[in-house]
């Protein structure tokens, strides 16, 4: 198994030697970590006797990992995902366009619009309203709206679909 | 005597309070949405009232269901906190004439100092310097352009009920000016019940610092000296720290007087706040007075070794202060960093979910007033501040090392909090030097998510190798065997 870690611009492969003892290998360095979990999401690493307090948390595809130095924030790539990118195929499907989605999770207040309206390159859309602040949400393109996919008052997840313009 | 107080209010302050009434004596009743059933005010308070749904307006903005918690209860005080009831002067009204003790601000004093427009007259009458701008709320937008012209972009649009950055808009340029008041009075009408918004010039690189006051009823007005609360996103404060690197004795006592004189002249009584801008040059501009406990009380507490609320409780039950302003004498440096339920590194996003797991901070000189518990869920209903970390040393320099530490040492998993930026702010140089203004934050981001380790070490390496490992693993496990044998397997791997 071979992950490939990334971190701003940096990379690193990560191969898996051993499941049991566990030992890993990177950059041609084989390293025997002894990883105990202490709670659901914290762990006590000791490698070559330095110890590290580690709290693991996994993210819209992002794993944030904070030790006793560094915050990290890390995406991860599988092999078959190493093996496409090398192709110059990306691994995930990026957003339509035209398809608004909600940047952050909060509350549809207000609808600007309705579905068959034409608009204009940052007309306003709606307003999606979190922790009390009011986010107006304008129209990226030219287009007419083609769908609606919320009423006033809906609450929406990070990246729920709220209209979409043709 | 207060014997029992109601906390019109829930999270960090809730339970802040929750401890100096236990400490004093005083019962204490908790109400609670159905979002907050498992909230440690809940847990913490000696009586609990659910009082309705999730959002605000159903539950700890519903005066009705509150005033009923009162009755029922048998209450004869209640504490507003910050946010919600605490500047609302029906609701004081209204239990005053009850008979029950309001632990906030007279309701003159909210009326005159909460509505910046008279704030800034009666600034203006005690001639306390105050930043050009329109004194009369915008009736017409378009009455505001010549205005504007005339103090010169960038301009500041403010609700004039307004605080904690909502109801607020820097415009840059005439063009934006239309659509900045009519955002900023829409976001005001909703968070304040009060549309109105007016005009300021936006100052280059000032600091924000502010004067936390005590008035009581026998005629005592006594300053507590300053914090310093410059570093903000989206005019909201996220470090506190007092005293300030940057202001010096004879600034701090025209502040401190200053403060006292807008406190007597709106015959303030308990725990209020004058805020000023201070600019590079060290002239200095009354921004507003808040009528309540705020946030960042606690690191003027350690310095002074007081306890505001406690001070407050007394103040409101007719008690003179405990101590003289000569009794005053600041000692070490406080710093506050404030945890919110936000990505820091990435635009300051909400970020929502369960309390998955929380590895506490602790040791000499740490204090943290937190609004949560392990297990808790971290709603979009309310603010998304979970607690402050509070620490305390002999100077700044340890002060920031504590900081860093205990920063390094606390865990929260599950919503992405301000834990990652505030370590980062803490050792940018712009910090450590003690050299920043309210645009420093905004200026430095950029180096502060450039900053965020560059390397990956082994360690981090390892754990997230493991972890997708065992991932893969469960999902044989569970196709191949009975949950027993999962659950031992499980183990096994972890």
């Amino acid at each position: 198994m071979i992950l490939r870690l990334t971190q701003q611009n940096h990379s690193i492969d990560v191969e898996l030697i051993s499941s049991s003892p566990f030992i890993i290998k990177i950059k041609e360095k084989e390293y025997q970590p002894d990883i105990i979990k202490i709670s659901d999401n914290l762990y006590s690493l000791i490698l070559n006797n330095q110890s590290w307090f580690l709290s693991y948390n996994e993210k819209d595809n992002r794993r944030f990992i904070s030790d006793s130095k560094y915050e990290s924030i890390i995406h991860i790539q599988n092999e078959l995902e190493i093996v496409l990118s090398k192709f110059g195929f990306a691994s995930t499907e990026d957003d339509k366009i035209g398809e608004i989605h909600a940047s952050i999770p909060g509350l549809i207040t207000k609808l600007f619009v309705k579905a068959g309206d034409k608009i204009k390159e940052g007309h306003p859309l709606c307003i999606l309203e979190a922790m009390k602040m009011e986010n107006e949400i304008n129209a990226p393109m030219d287009g007419v709206i083609k769908s609606i996919h919320v009423i006033e008052g809906n609450s929406v997840e990070k990246g729920n679909i709220i209209m979409e313009i043709e | 005597m207060i014997k029992k107080i109601l906390i019109a209010n829930r999270g960090e302050i809730a339970v802040r309070i929750i401890r100096t009434c236990k400490e004093m004596g005083i019962k204490t009743v908790a109400v609670y949405s159905d979002a907050d059933r498992i909230s440690p005010h809940v847990i913490l308070a000696d009586e609990a009232y659910h009082i309705g749904k999730p959002p605000s307006n159903e539950s700890y903005l519903d005066v009705n269901k509150i005033l009923s918690v009162i009755k029922e209860s048998g209450a004869d005080a209640v504490h507003p906190g910050y946010g919600f009831l605490s500047e609302n002067v029906e609701f004081a009204k209204t239990i005053q004439k009850r008979g029950i003790i309001w632990i906030g601000a007279p309701t003159e004093a909210i009326n005159t100092m909460g509505d910046k427009v008279s704030a800034r007259q009666v600034a203006k009458n005690n001639s306390v310097s105050l930043i050009p701008g329109t004194i009369e709320p915008i009736q017409n937008p378009k009455d505001v352009f010549p205005i504007a012209e005339s103090i010169g972009y960038p301009i500041l649009v403010k609700a004039v009920g307004g605080g904690g950055g909502k109801g607020m808009r820097i415009v840059y340029s005439e063009s934006d000016l239309t659509q900045s008041i009519e955002r900023a009075s829409s976001e005001a009408g909703k968070a304040f019940s009060d549309s109105r918004v007016y005009i300021e010039k936006y100052l280059e690189d000032p600091h924000h610092i502010e004067i936390q006051i005590l008035s009581d009823t026998h005629g005592n007005h006594i300053s507590l000296g300053e914090r310093e609360c410059s570093i903000q996103r989206r005019f909201q404060k996220i470090i506190e720290e007092t005293p300030s690197p940057f202001i010096d004795d004879l600034l701090r006592k025209e502040l401190s007087e200053s403060a006292i004189k807008l406190a007597k002249a709106c015959n303030y009584l308990g725990a209020g706040t004058v805020e000023f801008l201070v600019d590079k040059y060290k002239k200095w501009y009354f921004l507003e007075m808040n009528t309540r406990l705020q946030v960042e009380h606690p690191i003027t507490e350690i310095v002074n070794g007081i306890d505001l609320v406690r001070e407050q409780i007394n103040i409101a039950d007719g008690k003179p202060i405990s101590f003289t302003q000569n009794d005053v004498i600041s000692q070490g440096h406080a710093i506050e960093c404030r945890i919110y339920a936000e990505d820091g590194l990435n635009n300051f996003q909400p970020s929502i979910g369960k309390i998955v797991d929380y590895y506490p901070p602790s040791g000499p000189g740490v204090r943290m007033d937190e609004g949560f518990i392990k297990g808790q869920e971290i709603t979009p209903f309310y603010d998304p501040m979970l607690a402050k970390l509070v620490v305390w040393s002999n100077n700044r320099k340890e002060a920031i090392s504590k900081m860093n530490r205990v920063l390094s040492e606390m865990k929260i998993v599950g919503p992405i909090t301000s834990i990652p930026i505030c370590r980062e702010i803490i050792n940018h140089s712009s910090f450590n030097s003690g050299n920043y203004c309210t645009h420093t934050l905004e200026a430095i981001l950029p180096d502060l998510v450039e900053n965020i380790s560059k390397e990956i070490t082994p360690s981090v390496a390892s754990l997230i190798l493991k972890k997708q490992y065992q991932n893969q693993g469960k999902i044989i496990s569970e196709e191949l065997s009975s949950p027993w044998l999962t659950s031992g397997r499980k183990d096994g791997l972890e």
